[in-house]
């Protein structure tokens, strides 16, 4: 949660283009946003900012979303942070996977910005 | 043979005589001559030593000492002493020599000798005061001259008034005239011994010659009675060998003869005088054995005959006439032997019998015979009896009238015997085979015909109705009453004639059997062979019968077929042994051999059968098959990698497009939202393309993803309870605005239908494909019909439209991948040619099937069947149509 009140949400993607995208969506639905451009930022701003939520893309260069999923949960400040992954691979075993790692929910490529508002939204008020 | 001293001798003797005489007449002569000569040379050489002596007297007063010590070598000295010392002047000597003492001649009247050394014993003798003579030749020492032989004597020489000699003076003197006074005397006395010897012979000669008359005329005498006694000697050899010769004559013709000869005593009973050798042979004991032993005839005499054999002796005797008589003795070994005894009586001059001369014939076999002979009726009908065969004497007519039956006929054909004697019950003819009867009749027509017997093989009918083969033989006679009859044997040999069929039958087998079907003899030789050996080894049977087994192995596996065979003989079967053998024409082949023991009735191995099937084919074939299935493999291999990469690859590529999409549809859906400013109407148009375009590009990244996952067999249902009637209404509703548009009428109509186990979305993608390829092919005016029904436990879809239709050979390439109709292309009638494959993939993994019924133009229809997994009455009603 944010100063003025707001969930801060993490977006990581290597194509700046759906990260300018879904962060643009996420802050006119009125969240703070935390940019990350890999797996490995991702983790770093995660701890440093504590986000609400996190929104991991799963093909990423170096640190893919799985692994950052992996170690988010690792850590005593980011165990319980919702995430969610962004997805082109839609087979069975790549959403299990992702489950593995320890994701509260999966979002297919290529997804509509409203959806994925939705879904956030969802999951924050899940908690 | 000693003869008398010949007559010619008597003037030898005379010849003998007078040379003996003349002998010692010579003898005489010569102890004169010696004499003579003796005396003569005596004389002579007294002589030379007083010349000598005298000589060495004159010469002691003459001669230096110098002249005897060392030899004379100054002309002058030489000239001196040659003065002094002149042989000639010295008795006539023929060499004078001075020795010294050592034996060196110092002087010499021959001058070549002074100088010269003999080791001369006599010197020695000589300078000791004595004299020495000498018989020799001149030269015996060296010198000149005449090698004349000489006498010489040797004589000390002292210097004046000296004692001792100082040397030693030699004189030689020739031998010659003590010879010619040796002649001279010898010649009177050789002629008074001459004389002496003729006187003698003139007045011995007559008497030695009347001598020798008388002993001539003696000895003449002699030699007449000695050839006379040899002549004699001759004529007696010549006759007693003559004898001899006669009597081994008759021995050897006697005991030669097939008989015994013996002659008896009648006075010793028991005691033979002679037997023949043949004895031996006929009973075992040899003739001395037979004389030597007393009454051994009698004990030899079979027991049975020999009271008999007594008496008829006992009165052929006393009736004193040659008898005969047969009976048996009994031989050493226990044969029994028969006998003609045949007996001459030799009387005394009273008359009296003395001797009994005979001999005893070996009748043996004549006996046999004869008894033989009476048996013979008897043994006939045991014969008969026993034969295993029908014995027959018939009549020669139409009903083989039987005269004699064997009882063996009821074995044959049923009946007894007695049936058909005389055709009391039956004819014979009656039980012969009627498709047989005429060969039988005209055969034994002809065989009568040329008196000689027959053979002929038919069939009699037995009363079980069986047929039974038989073989006859048989031969006309004339019968006692005249008439002619047949005799002759009937063998049944049905059975023979069975296991002949069955091994022409076997034989045929073997023969066509495609297989090569040899068999070999315990030798390891081959002994039968088939058209198919002959086909897969290139043999004839006429080539390899009786040649060894190893002709078929290859060079380098000789002894294969041998030690097989071994095995074969031992007891054992090899089957299915696959080896490698050699054809005629070189090449190998692979066989597989089946190897059996051949066996004789008694079950004893006695070579072995083989089977040998040709697999150089089937070989070659499992190679091939072998070499394809590797290759199919490889390339199963290399189409697994290409799948691979192909779903990497996919994967890779929905990956990629989805990314930029993405961005594409979030931006297209920011701006259509106005969220960067408000739109005209016609950029809200114009963006509108592009979302639509962007969604085609999806549904089509879409579709290539799911059958990716399909072919990868990555196909997952998310299975749950299925209203199909409802998906049908939501794609119906989901086509309609476009079948609107373009003036299609799409109508619905579902029946009763239990909900089925299904995955949801898969299932409403199934639909919309249907359904929008019907509204897509069918054209304004047209109609796309959806039914949805329940129909034997399944659910049944159909969609039908009245499109274009699809030509039947467009049918079965309907559901592949990328496959487009030719009008579909030719309408430009979009499409990915993806839609019928996805709808086949979904519909095959809900366990169902889905077909395509189309006539061309009139229009098609999709048929889909699923199974109702969750079971629920469904009961078929009439569908309602519902116009939607």
């Amino acid at each position: 949660m944010t100063d003025n009140g707001q969930p801060l949400i993490l977006i990581a993607d290597d194509d700046p283009d759906i990260l300018a995208l879904v962060s643009f969506r996420l802050q006119k639905a009125g969240y703070e946003i935390v940019q990350a451009r890999n797996g490995e930022e991702a983790v770093q701003a995660a701890l440093e900012r504590r986000p609400d939520l996190a929104i991991l893309d799963v093909m990423m260069p170096r640190v893919d979303g799985y692994e950052a999923t992996r170690r988010l949960r690792q850590h005593e400040e980011t165990k319980r942070m919702p995430v969610i992954l962004l997805t082109a691979r839609v087979q069975e075993d790549d959403i299990a996977r992702g489950f593995d790692a320890g994701a509260d929910d999966y979002v297919k490529k290529p997804f509509s910005p409203q959806e994925l508002g939705s879904r956030v939204q969802a999951v924050l008020g899940r908690r | 043979m000693i003869r008398p001293p010949s007559a010619g001798k008597p003037p030898r003797l005379v010849l003998r005589f007078a040379l003996y005489s003349a002998l010692a007449l010579a003898l005489a002569g010569g102890g004169i001559l010696l004499f003579v000569r003796h005396e003569a040379q005596v004389q002579a050489e007294k002589e030379l030593t007083a010349d000598a002596t005298r000589a060495a007297g004159s010469l002691s007063t003459e001669l230096h000492r110098t002249d005897l010590e060392e030899t004379v070598k100054s002309p002058a000295r030489l000239k001196v002493l040659d003065d002094l010392i002149q042989p000639e002047l010295m008795g006539g000597v023929v060499r004078v020599k001075l020795w010294r003492g050592d034996g060196t001649v110092t002087y010499a009247s021959d001058h070549t000798l002074i100088g010269s050394h003999v080791d001369a014993e006599e010197l020695q003798e000589v300078l000791a005061g004595g004299t020495v003579r000498e018989t020799g030749r001149l030269n015996d020492e060296g010198g000149q001259g005449k090698n004349i032989k000489v006498i010489s004597a040797y004589v000390p020489l002292r210097l004046a008034g000296e004692q001792q000699p100082r040397g030693v003076l030699e004189f030689y003197n020739d031998y010659a005239p003590i010879e010619a006074q040796v002649g001279a005397t010898v010649k009177p006395v050789a002629l008074a011994l001459g004389l002496a010897l003729v006187l003698l012979f003139a007045s011995l000669f007559p008497i030695l010659h009347q001598v020798t008359k008388a002993l001539e005329h003696r000895s003449q005498r002699l030699e007449q009675q000695a050839d006379e006694l040899e002549r004699t000697l001759n004529e007696r050899r010549q006759a007693v060998a003559g004898l001899r010769e006669a009597e081994s004559r008759y021995r050897a013709l006697v005991e030669q003869l097939p008989l015994v000869t013996y002659v008896s005593a009648i006075d010793k009973p028991g005691f033979s005088a002679y037997v023949s050798p043949q004895i031996d042979g006929l009973l075992g004991y040899s003739p001395d054995e037979w004389l030597a032993t007393p009454n051994l005839f009698w004990r030899v005499v079979h027991p049975d005959d020999l009271e008999r054999v007594r008496n008829e002796h006992r009165t052929g005797y006393a009736a004193n006439q040659p008898f005969s008589t047969q009976y048996r003795l009994i031989a050493r070994d226990g044969r029994v032997v028969w006998v003609e005894d045949q007996v001459i009586v030799i009387s005394d001059a009273t008359g009296a019998p003395v001797q009994a001369q005979g001999f005893l014939l070996d009748i043996t076999h004549r006996k046999t015979a004869e008894v033989a002979l009476s048996d013979s009726e008897e043994r006939f009908r045991t014969l008969v009896a026993n034969v295993p065969g029908v014995i027959f004497r018939c009549s020669i007519d139409n009903d083989w009238t039987m005269e004699f039956l064997s009882d063996e006929i009821e074995e044959l054909v049923g009946y007894p015997a007695s049936d058909f004697i005389a055709n009391e019950v039956r004819t014979f003819a009656s039980v012969i085979h009627p498709e047989d009867a005429p060969v039988l009749s005209a055969e034994v027509e002809a065989a009568v015909a040329d008196d000689r017997p027959y053979t002929i093989e038919y069939r009699t009918a037995h009363r079980d109705g069986s047929i039974r083969h038989v073989v006859e033989r048989g031969q006309a006679i004339l019968g006692r009453d005249g008439e002619r009859k047949l005799d002759g044997a009937i063998f049944d040999v049905t059975q023979r004639w069975t296991a002949e069929n069955e091994r022409l039958k076997l034989a045929s087998i073997v023969e066509s059997s495609d297989d090569a079907i040899m068999a070999a003899t315990a030798k390891g030789h081959l002994s039968s062979w088939n058209s198919g050996a002959e086909r897969v080894f290139g043999y004839t049977a006429e080539e390899v019968i009786g040649k060894p087994i190893s002709i078929l192995a290859p060079l380098d596996n000789e002894d294969e077929p041998v030690l097989i065979l071994d095995r074969i003989l031992a007891g054992q079967a090899i089957a299915h042994h696959e080896t490698v053998r050699k054809r005629k024409d070189g090449t190998l082949i692979d066989v597989s051999f089946t190897f059996s023991p051949l066996r004789d009735v008694s079950g004893a191995v006695i070579g072995a059968s083989a089977i040998a099937h040709d697999i150089t084919e089937r070989r070659r074939s499992d190679a091939e098959r072998e070499r394809l299935l590797l290759e199919l493999a490889d390339q199963n291999e290399r189409l697994r990698e290409l799948d691979r990469l192909k779903d990497e690859f996919v994967a890779l590529v929905s990956h990629e497009l989805r990314t930029p999409l993405t961005s594409i549809r979030g931006y297209l859906e920011l701006v259509l939202e106005e969220e960067a400013g408000s739109l005209t109407e016609e950029q809200r148009q114009f963006l509108g393309v592009v979302e639509r375009n962007a969604h085609r590009l999806l549904a089509l990244v879409g579709d290539l993803l799911f059958l990716a996952q399909v072919e990868a067999g990555k196909l997952s249902l998310d299975i749950g309870a299925v209203d199909l009637s409802a998906i049908a209404a939501e794609s119906v509703e989901t086509a309609r605005p476009i079948a609107e548009e373009k003036e299609v009428t799409l109508t619905l109509a579902t029946g009763p239908l239990a909900l089925i186990a299904g995955d949801h979305s898969r299932l409403v993608q199934l639909l919309d494909n249907l359904i929008s390829n019907g509204v897509k092919f069918t054209p304004p005016g047209g109609r796309v019909d959806v039914r949805v029904k329940s129909q034997r436990g399944n659910a049944v879809i159909e969609v039908r439209d009245t499109g274009m239709g699809i030509p039947s050979e467009e049918q079965q390439h309907l559901f592949e991948r990328f496959f487009r109709t030719a009008k579909a292309t030719e309408q430009a009638i979009p499409g990915t040619g993806l839609g019928l494959a996805i709808s086949k993939a979904i519909v095959e993994a809900h366990g169902g099937q889905i077909a395509v019924a189309s006539a061309d133009g009139t229009g098609t229809t999709f048929r889909i069947s699923l199974p109702i997994r969750q079971t629920q009455p469904a009961t078929e009603e009439p569908v309602e149509e519902l116009a939607l």
